[in-house]
Formats: structure tokens, sequence, C-alpha cells
């Protein structure tokens, strides 16, 4: 092994021996995971840290917005890294972004959600993680 | 892993790369070792959720001893069934779900089976090293060594591991690990056989792993599945990952904010 080699296979090992959070570091029996929501809000904070990431979002009353979903939702995705390997960045957002999410949302009423994915103005998709949405025949 | 532990975990781990990879010298692909090496990242193919793609390995067919094999928690499961159900809670109240456990399967993965985050591989002569931007890392013995006595041997989350190449595809068999859950419903113990079957794409740019346990005493026939990832750009690296039981945030979900009116 070259000492190029050594060194990465050094970080690496150590990486593993400091250990980290994964996206799923919960079970998410509290989220409706059967129920996909569709909210259109601004992004107020943007929280880049493990082990899950989180931001707020402003959904703002409006033609055809059920009024229940008004308010400031605390929307938790996955860990930094999931998060980077699909494209985010700590810069991806800041407040006064628009944003739509998809996602599940809170059994219990209450303004959270589990991101699925974004959608950004221009009609792009950042997952949060690596599933993607239902393909018939899929395995 | 509490601090001390993560400490001499680093140091054994970088000493172990300093002597006995560099002495092992790593091994080069060639017609007759397929490249692994590099980074890796799991695939879904539409599975359409989170829980979707959780959900989709095939059943385990479990014997009746199979399925009264009693498995402890995986150190990260607190709340209760059917939580979130009852009153929501006040804005600022955490829902608190997890113990904040540093281990694979308390950050939610496994020292086995992979979830999404990514992982790397490095090839040499004697061992192959798979480790994951997240805890755990896993040893595959490439030198003909055989299992150790399982007599003699302390169960752990990674088990013993060794490996062989046939034709271009890597097996790794393992044995020794400790008691767990099973990815489709299945379970494990010591004896119980994992057999990992590591198959490159014939353009290099996808590797699958297909998983089979045996245990004639907990499994009616072996239970198979499979996963598949794609390869990392070539100048990808390892991001860094850390984990601190003592944050308080390591064990919470959802905090209902204040609303603002």
């Amino acid at each position: 092994m070259n000492a190029r080699r050594a060194v990465f296979a050094a970080a690496l090992l150590t990486i593993a021996a400091l250990g980290g959070r994964l996206s799923a570091h919960h079970a998410f029996t509290m989220f409706d995971m059967d129920k996909e929501v569709t909210y259109k809000g601004v992004v107020v904070d943007y929280m880049w840290s493990n082990p899950h990431v989180h931001f707020t979002v402003d959904i703002k009353g409006g033609p055809g917005i059920d009024a229940a979903t008004i308010g400031r939702w605390d929307v938790e995705s996955g860990s930094t890294n999931i998060m980077t390997r699909q494209g985010w960045t700590r810069a991806t957002l800041k407040p006064g972004d628009p944003i739509t999410l998809v996602g599940n949302p809170m059994k219990d009423g209450s303004k959270g959600i589990h991101l699925f994915y974004m959608i950004k103005p221009d009609g792009s998709r950042l997952y949060r993680d690596i599933a993607r949405p239902k393909v018939e025949g899929a395995k | 892993m509490d601090a001390r532990g993560v400490v001499v975990a680093a140091a054994l781990l970088a000493a172990f790369v300093a002597s006995g990879a560099r002495a092992a010298g790593q091994q080069r692909a060639s017609a007759d070792i397929p490249d692994l090496s590099g980074g890796w990242v799991r695939l879904d193919e539409g599975s359409g959720s989170f829980d979707g793609t959780v959900a989709k390995h095939p059943p385990a067919a479990l014997t009746a001893e199979g399925r009264a094999l009693r498995v402890q928690g995986d150190g990260r499961n607190v709340i209760p069934a059917g939580a979130g159900t009852g009153p929501a809670n006040k804005a600022g109240q955490a829902y608190v779900v997890n113990t904040g456990g540093c281990t694979p399967e308390g950050t939610g993965g496994s020292a086995i089976n992979h979830n999404s985050a990514a992982m790397f591989m490095l090839q040499s002569k004697d061992e192959v090293l798979m480790v994951r931007e997240g805890p755990g890392g896993r040893r595959f013995f490439m030198d003909g060594r055989p299992h150790p006595d399982l007599a003699r041997f302390t169960p752990s989350l990674y088990g013993h591991s060794t490996g062989r190449y046939e034709g271009q595809a890597l097996v790794v068999e393992t044995v020794g690990l400790n008691v767990g859950t099973v990815p489709g419903g299945g379970k494990r113990r010591p004896e119980t056989r994992l057999t990992e079957r590591f198959e490159l794409s014939a353009d290099g740019k996808q590797l699958k792993i297909t998983y089979t346990w045996t245990d004639p005493g907990l499994y009616v026939q072996p239970h198979v599945y499979e996963y598949l990832f794609e390869r990392l750009p070539e100048d990808s690296y390892a991001l860094e990952t850390w984990c601190d039981s003592s944050d308080p945030l390591q064990t919470q979900s959802i905090v209902p904010p204040e609303q603002v009116q």
C-alpha cells in the first residue's frame, strides 16, 4: 500500500471509528408514511447539521390553501452526508427562498413534515435520500 | 461509543493502516480481480418512498425456532407503538425518538446492510476493507484463513468475514454476528452464515451485492435479497461524519415551531 492509499484508508477507518448519523437514525412511526403531501412556502431557517438537517418553512394563506396548513413548519430531512450525495449543500437554501416540499405529515397533526423531496423554482428536484417515486414493477 | 472509545478505536485503526495493511500490499484490479475499490452509493429503483425502499426486501421464511428467537432492541427506537397518535407536543417541545446511541444501528444503519450512506471499498492482497460514511467498518480476510472457533469468538455487529474471488465476483462469508434482525423480517445469530456476492456490471459503474442468509435452525430456506449500488466519480472522497451521544439533538426528531401571528 503506498502512502496515498494508506492516508486514504486511515481517513476512512477513522471515520468509521468516529461513527456518524444516517438518514434513518430513528423510527418514523410518528409520521404518516402512507400519506404524501405537497406544500408551498418560504424558508425561514435552514439548519445544516447532523444527525438530521432541519429547516423551517412558513406557509401563507391564499386561494386553495388549506387553512390547517397555514403557519410555521419544521421539516426534517436526512444527514448531511447522505444529502450531499443527493446534491444538497449547506448553501442550498437561505431564508426567504420559495420552496415546494413533498413529504410525509405527522400523524398527530403537529406542524412537522418528513421530507421526501424538494422541488426547486426551476422545477428540478432534490431528494433527501436514495428513495425515488414509485415506478411500477420496480424491485 | 464514548470519547475515550473513539480515540482508542481511531488509534487502533490508524495503526492497522500504518502497519498491517501496508505490508499486505494493495491488490490491483486485473483480468482476474474485479475493481471494487472506490466509493459507492446504493440505488433505489423507484420503490416510492423511504419506507418503500426499506420494505422491498422479500420476506424471510422463518422456522418456529426462528420466529421464537428473541432479539433485543437495536438501541434507537424508544418511542412506543402508536407514538404520534396522541396529543401533539407543544411548540418547542422536541419529539424524542432515539436513545442517542452511536452504534451503526443506533444511528439508523446496520453494520452489514447498507442504507443510503455512501460506502468505500479498498482492496489489498490480504484484506478488503469496506467503510461507510457513517459508523461501521468491515474487514474481509482474503488470506485463506478459516473462521475462528465460534466458542472462542465474541459475537459482534460485524462478525468474522473471509473472502475469495470466484471469477469476477468477490464472495464473502461471515459468521459470528450477534443476535439481531435482518432485512425482510429475518433474524441472525452467531451460527448464522451470511454469504455476500459482489458483482460489477459490465461497464464497472454498478455493483450488485447479493445477500444470502443461511441457518437451517432459523430459516426454512435461505433468505436472499440484493442491493444495487452506483459508483461514485473517481475523485470522490469520504465525507467526515461524527456522532456525539451526549448531544441532545441526537435523540430528537421534529421540534414543533412557535407559531408567528
